[in-house]
């Protein structure tokens, strides 16, 4: 557990007046609120603490508190007969009438240092009453892997204790956020119920690449169909066989498009992106002696040329 | 009683503990919409998180619509872009 300098936090001194305190949270918080900085957890965690600042740094009780054991809140025999002493005001640390806290947000928690100096269940108190009438919003972090995104499944989830069973369409793209409505907590006086969000992380162990519906697929040719020409076969993300042409003279780095062999297309049933085949031409390392003979008859004959 | 798709508005604002004045002008300012039935101003359930939204930026951080305006047209293009920046990652990743 790490000790937390508060004043810090809101980048202020130890002398700071309620004012200046008050000016410093409100001008962090118009910076760091979850709602200006979505998917930012560095943002939040700050958020956070910012509000732990203010609960403590904007009440004269908790703020003496802290000014007086808060680097040895954990040793002091003091504090705990402090805490002893003050054990009923210690449940309620946000009684300030004054002050403002603005929290609520999904996963927020206190820190092990303030609630091991003010109690966890006083930092509930903090929580505004906006919100509570809808139920709180779930999020969950689901890892599946290319080939299930490819195709439309069934998953069977806990959230909160509770088994889901959820669709998951073809083509869901790496970090995408669902909302499966209604699976959050419960609403207050008959409010709505929270929603749950899922984003997905997409694990690809394929030699297929994917850049939104298109995928691309890299193909070592061999030398001398790429100089003369021929036919090969290519296996699509679904292993079907594909025989492409490959045309005499063929260079490194030609891309081929295969229109409608790429990866399925979110929500529209039968739509797939394109599949790009690009040609790496494999040289030859190690010749026999024919072979090196016969290359080096084919270099007399290029120069001559 | 079952949870319904539409909020009064009224019921919204006791709630919420919003002044009811305040819902009134954001909707006609445009930041929300209400669904009217028979005469009564209803909120879709469905809108209620970008409300709570609207209302935190308002109350919380003293933002005035306009600038709530500016705010949810500029978290809407940082989306975009970072769809569009992860896309653009996606396809730099051909080239590794």
């Amino acid at each position: 557990m790490e000790f937390i300098d508060y004043y810090k936090v809101l980048g202020i001194t130890k002398s700071a007046t309620d004012a200046e305190i008050k000016k410093a949270y409100r001008k962090l918080a118009r910076k760091l609120h979850p709602d200006l900085n979505p998917d930012d957890k560095e943002a939040q965690a700050k958020f956070q603490q910012l509000n732990e600042a203010n609960a403590v740094l904007s009440n004269a009780e908790n703020r003496k508190k802290y000014d007086k054991y808060g680097k040895d809140w954990e040793r002091g025999e003091e504090y705990e007969k402090y805490q002893q002493q003050n054990q009923g005001q210690q449940s309620r640390p946000y009684a300030n009438s004054g002050q403002q806290s603005y929290g609520n947000y999904e996963g927020e928690d206190f820190s092990d240092f303030f609630s091991s100096m003010f109690g966890q269940s006083g930092g509930r108190q903090s929580q505004r009453s906006q919100g509570q009438y809808r139920g709180q919003d779930f999020n969950a972090q689901l890892q599946i892997d290319i080939k299930e995104a490819s195709q439309t499944h069934k998953k069977e989830l806990t959230v909160n204790g509770k088994n889901i069973r959820i669709t998951i369409p073809a083509g869901i793209e790496d970090q995408q956020t669902i909302k499966i409505k209604g699976f959050g907590s419960d609403g207050q006086n008959n409010g709505p119920k929270g929603d749950l969000y899922i984003t997905f992380s997409i694990v690809n162990n394929t030699d297929f690449k994917r850049v939104g519906n298109d995928l691309y697929l890299n193909y070592e040719l061999d030398l001398y169909t790429a100089v003369l020409g021929g036919e090969i076969t290519v296996s699509d993300f679904t292993n079907a066989k594909l025989k492409l042409k490959v045309v005499a003279g063929t260079q490194i780095g030609t891309k081929i498009r295969l229109k409608g062999k790429g990866f399925p297309i979110y929500k529209k049933e039968g739509e797939f992106g394109d599949l790009y085949v690009t040609y790496q031409i494999k040289i030859p390392t190690t010749l026999t002696d024919k072979e090196k003979e016969l290359f080096q008859e084919l270099a007399q004959i290029s120069k001559k040329n | 009683m079952e949870n319904t798709e539409l909020i009064i508005v009224e019921v919204f604002c006791a709630e919420y503990r919003v002044e009811p004045a305040l819902i009134e002008e954001l909707n006609e300012f445009g930041l929300i919409d209400f669904v009217q039935t028979n005469g009564q101003n209803y909120i879709h359930s469905d809108h209620l998180r970008q409300i709570e939204k609207i209302i935190q930026f308002h109350n919380e951080l003293n933002i005035n619509k306009e600038g709530i305006e500016v705010i949810l047209d500029l978290l809407e293009r940082i989306n975009t872009a970072n769809q569009h920046a992860k896309y653009l990652q996606d396809k730099l990743r051909l080239y590794e």
